[in-house]
């Protein structure tokens, strides 16, 4: 609670600092979509957080759609000094996860199952960013900072290709509590690239890493690649300059 | 009745407080089930036999003690005669004194697969080897002969009673991938005693076995194997899953060696089994003993001679009716 405090003390000093340096200031609207991830769980057996189960670990690869999705509504602030901007994205995220494993019957038949997270969390990316390329239209710019996730709602489920009518008595659905999910705050690495069309909006393309497993026993990685568009308001807040001087 | 359900109520509630901190885990459903704690001949004449039966009955509301409920006429003893029951009383019989050295091994023949379609074995005994704390010693194995496992007719998963239940469970977790071949339980258990016995630690010595079918391939005798344990001192335990095979010799082995047997006819009543078995093995447990007085229907008894008894319990609190208890009796020479 503490810590969380600091960091919010922190964003708003960094935000009021840009706000005094800023040539410009923007205000606008963002949707991401992730569609591209990835969990990866560092072990070969998994030992489920509320039955005797033992799962498999056989799918860690990076998936398109099947290992869930994220879909972030936001807003946006931007402010921009010569070269560099900051921005900071308070949004709502529907962020879903999908994790496969196995768990063997026989020599023959093994039964998938698949364990699926439901998070809404409010998302609070703060980076900066370089632009390093331009046009009277067009910026490109890179951009990297880190997003402080707050999950207000968690709902979790499992499916079962082969038991449907018994899996509740021989899986629990919250195998994974503490493994892949938790209700507890974190936060991501995020990394990206974007271009900037002047100073109507902007598309860019954005990874993002969990910073430490949801739980202790087994090591996590939680990667998602996606992409955003933002659409400023037609607002002039702070306008000294519209585009970076050399 | 009301007595009862004062007890199943603060069975409950206690439960839920004494220890909210416990690791909040689950097992697959289970049912009730009764196993055979212990059998001892008392004496015989031609035509009456008298021994005493010792009767453990689990209730899956009961969560770490036994039934105590019980009343004399709630129990029927079938068997080739008739029955008169002398006795009957339950009591807290205590635990042994001194830690053991135990191997758990499982049939891993191809029979298995129609046993346990969703492996519930593994889950029952992983909760059971998580139970077990030092300085109790396990070690896992399984047997088969002509299937999947790399040592023939018994593989265990490591060298050392080393407690590691992480380990042996996912052995144990793996071994469904590895089901096949003909049963070897008896040349199994030999082999698994010659690894209790060349075990250095002053420890009970114990050997839980996990059946599901009678064993026609073994060179191994269980007579020989009773043999054996008599004189090393090692306590055979038998879990038998199933309904389709005699159960005379399990019973028999385990009566003979101080160990107990349970009579499973499904797999619920296997993990309820095994949700106990550490507090069955190495704690007090609530026993009801009977003496019994059995005069057979036909045929002259003598020294050697040896019969089967079945013991069904109707439990008036639940109506249901348990698996049936099995004793084989052998009248001493």
């Amino acid at each position: 609670m503490k810590r969380g405090r600091v960091i919010l003390t922190i964003s708003i000093v960094l935000c009021s600092s840009f706000f005094s340096f800023g040539q410009r200031v923007n205000v606008g609207f963002t949707f991401q979509y992730h569609i591209l991830k990835q969990v990866k769980v560092d072990a070969e057996v998994i030992e489920g957080a509320h039955s005797y189960s033992l799962y498999e670990v056989t799918d860690n690869r990076w998936k398109f759609f099947s290992a869930g999705q994220s879909i972030i509504i936001g807003t946006v602030v931007q402010l921009d000094y010569k070269r560099f901007y900051g921005v900071i994205e308070p949004s709502f995220d529907l962020n879903t996860y999908n994790y496969t494993v196995h768990y063997p019957l026989s020599p023959e038949k093994k039964e998938r199952l698949n364990f699926q997270t439901l998070f809404l969390q409010v998302d609070l990316p703060l980076y900066v960013g370089f632009q390093f390329g331009a046009t009277n239209l067009l910026r490109y710019s890179v951009f990297a900072g880190a997003v402080m996730v707050f999950p207000y709602m968690l709902e979790n489920s499992f499916q079962s290709q082969a038991f449907e009518s018994v899996q509740q008595d021989y899986f629990n659905s919250s195998d994974m509590d503490n493994i892949l999910f938790n209700g507890k705050k974190y936060g991501n690495a995020l990394v990206g690239f974007c271009l900037h069309f002047a100073s109507l909006g902007k598309v860019d393309i954005r990874y993002q890493h969990r910073l430490g497993s949801p739980g202790e026993r087994y090591k996590v990685a939680f990667q998602s690649l996606g992409f955003g568009l933002t659409y400023y308001l037609p607002l002039n807040l702070r306008n000294k300059k519209i585009y970076y001087e050399d | 009745m009301r007595i009862n359900a004062i007890v199943f109520i603060s069975t409950i509630l206690t439960a839920c407080v004494i220890d909210p901190l416990a690791e909040n885990k689950s097992l697959p459903p289970q049912d009730n089930v009764a196993l055979l704690y212990g059998a001892r001949y008392i004496n015989h004449n031609s035509s009456e036999l008298t021994f005493d039966a010792q009767i453990v009955v689990l209730n899956t509301f009961y969560e770490g003690f036994n039934n105590d409920y019980l009343k004399y006429g709630d129990l029927e003893i079938n068997g080739a005669g008739s029955y008169e029951i002398e006795s009957f009383n339950c009591a807290e019989i205590a635990g042994p004194d001194k830690p053991s050295s135990m191997i758990f091994l499982v049939d891993q023949s191809n029979s298995y697969l129609t046993m346990d379609p969703y492996n519930s074995r593994s889950q029952a005994i992983h909760k059971f080897l998580r139970d077990i704390t030092t300085p109790n010693k396990f070690l896992v194995g399984a047997c088969a002969r002509q299937g999947l496992l790399s040592m023939e007719p018994l593989e265990l998963y490591s060298n050392d009673f080393d407690n590691d239940w992480e380990g042996n469970s996912n052995y144990m977790f793996g071994l469904s991938q590895r089901t096949g071949g003909m049963s070897a339980i008896w040349d199994g258990a030999d082999l698994a005693m010659e690894r209790l016995i060349e075990n250095p630690d002053n420890t009970r010595k114990e050997l839980v076995l996990l059946v599901h079918g009678e064993d026609n391939n073994s060179i191994t005798s269980v007579d020989t194997l009773i043999a054996k344990a008599r004189e090393y001192d090692i306590s055979t335990h038998v879990i038998a899953l199933g309904s389709d095979f005699k159960m005379d010799d399990f019973a028999r082995l385990a009566q003979q060696t101080g160990g107990f047997s349970a009579a499973c006819s499904t797999d619920k009543q296997m993990i309820k089994v095994f949700n106990e078995l550490d507090r069955l093995l190495h704690q007090a447990s609530y026993v009801y003993t009977l003496r019994i007085k059995w005069k057979p229907s036909s045929g002259l008894l003598s020294p050697g001679s040896s019969s089967l008894h079945t013991i069904k319990i109707n439990d008036p609190f639940t109506d249901l009716v348990y698996n049936s208890v099995y004793l084989k009796i052998i009248i001493p020479f």
